[in-house]
């Protein structure tokens, strides 16, 4: 099966892919890679660390869908992802 | 809206997975979530108070993570099961259930295919109950395909003579039997009996229907005695039986009778009597206030009752009471009590009349002897006697 993710890793010089992966689908899912652990939660704002910096995650009546040690799913109404 | 339908979506997803919500509350439940998530995936993260949350985990983590939460001193509200899984596990746990919903099931098989009840309607003449035990013996199997409704349908037209019709059905676990009887007339019945006499008396009117009159008006017959005989004579000299009906009416009699003896003793009371009683108990006697009783000639009455209402003891007390008593003589003449005597057999033969019955003759007789006389009144009645 194609993965997108694995076949970007796949291109030689580029390193971008190291620190996290982000894949927001139309608004109602957010996929997350390389999550270093949640700051905050609520179903107005979710944000997590990751390397480098911190995520925060704007919308409503959102939901941390799935959560593992790396990777995340959000759903809901996404409005607003911000990288700092 | 949006956010319910999506939960709806995870929701019915989850039924499949089989997972378990569990409730927590601990402060900085972001930490937590990240100690847990690091050896656990978590599912439908929901913070719904500042201190509350409520996460899914797949039931393979489910004892894990309650290891984690209580390491980590966070508090469980709530562990709810989730799931098809869980809920086959739990009927698959539930051996009782099953094997009793399965015995039922099969006794409910089992039974649906026997005849529990055998109704039989229509019945008039013929016994009920002795149609059904007659069923009851044709049957060789309670099972509903053993049984041959329309052999039951033969074999009760054979037997019974009176069945003009028969249907045999099966309904739910029923045998239904529907009988029409055949009207018999009594002519073909042929058990008839002829018309008796029911008083003595002498025949005054005679009307027959059907039958063989053995009696004619004037003649004197008896109680019992065989006025119209149950059959014809028809015009070829064959004796026929038939039902005698006939309307016949007779002068009868009716007896009242009283005596009167020229002298005659009785007893009475005179008025002056003794009570004693006595108390006892299991036949002991406890208490007795019994004297010797002074009276010349006396009567001598007793009676036994409970003391007291409730049998805690069974105290009895017995009552005798003695009544004085004299002979007295009388000697009166018949003439002088003659009209009262004769007023008093007519009372006794009164007695014996009917409603709305008419006195045709009164008469008496008196008849004396050895100091006795007997007085017998008569009433005439028209009466029908036989019919």
């Amino acid at each position: 099966m194609f993965n997108f993710f694995d076949e970007i890793k796949n291109i030689k010089n580029i390193s971008v892919l190291e620190k996290y992966n982000i894949v927001n689908i139309s608004g109602q899912l957010l996929y997350v890679e390389g999550h270093l652990g949640l700051t905050n939660l609520s179903r107005e704002n979710i944000s997590f660390r990751v390397k480098g910096g911190r995520i925060v995650v704007e919308g409503e009546n959102m939901i941390l869908a799935e959560l593992s040690e790396n990777t995340l799913k959000i759903v809901g109404n996404i409005k607003k992802v911000e990288a700092f | 809206m949006k956010r319910k339908k999506t939960e709806r979506k995870i929701s019915s997803k989850n039924k499949i997975q089989s997972r378990t919500k569990i409730t927590i509350k601990s402060l900085n439940q972001e930490k937590k979530l990240n100690i847990l998530s690091k050896q656990i995936k978590l599912f439908q993260i929901d913070r719904r108070e500042k201190n509350i949350a409520s996460f899914e985990v797949e039931d393979g983590d489910l004892k894990k993570t309650k290891k984690l939460l209580l390491e980590n001193k966070i508090e469980i509200l709530s562990v709810e099961e989730h799931g098809i899984k869980k809920h086959l596990k739990k009927l698959i746990l539930s051996w009782g259930l099953i094997s009793s919903i399965v015995l039922v099931s099969i006794f409910y098989c089992l039974q649906y295919n026997l005849v529990w009840q055998i109704d039989v309607a229509g019945t008039e003449v013929l016994s009920q109950s002795e149609v059904s035990s007659f069923v009851e013996e044709q049957l060789s199997s309670r099972f509903k395909g053993k049984i041959d409704t329309k052999n039951i349908e033969i074999a009760l037209k054979d037997k019974y003579e009176r069945i003009s019709a028969v249907s045999v059905a099966i309904v739910g676990q029923t045998l239904k039997i529907n009988i029409s009887e055949a009207y018999i007339p009594d002519e073909m019945l042929g058990n008839f009996k002829p018309i008796c006499s029911q008083y003595d008396g002498i025949i005054t009117k005679v009307n027959l229907v059907q039958g063989t009159l053995t009696v004619k008006v004037g003649d004197i017959v008896r109680k019992g005695d065989v006025l119209v005989e149950p059959y014809i004579i028809d015009t070829d000299g064959e004796k026929r039986e038939v039902k005698p009906e006939a309307s016949i009416e007779a002068d009868v009699w009716i007896f009242g009778e009283s005596s009167h003896s020229e002298f005659s003793r009785r007893i009475e009371r005179t008025g002056e009597k003794k009570e004693f009683s006595e108390v006892s108990l299991f036949g002991l006697k406890i208490y007795s206030n019994v004297k010797n009783n002074t009276f010349e000639h006396f009567e001598y009455e007793e009676r036994e009752e409970n003391l007291t209402k409730n049998l805690i003891l069974p105290l009895k007390v017995k009552h005798y009471t003695y009544y004085e008593t004299t002979e007295i003589v009388e000697n009166k003449t018949f003439s002088e009590v003659q009209e009262q005597k004769i007023e008093e057999a007519r009372q006794n033969a009164l007695i014996y009349l009917q409603e709305s019955e008419i006195i045709k003759r009164e008469t008496y007789t008196i008849q004396s002897a050895a100091g006795t006389t007997n007085v017998t009144y008569i009433l005439t009645l028209s009466r029908e006697i036989g019919g």
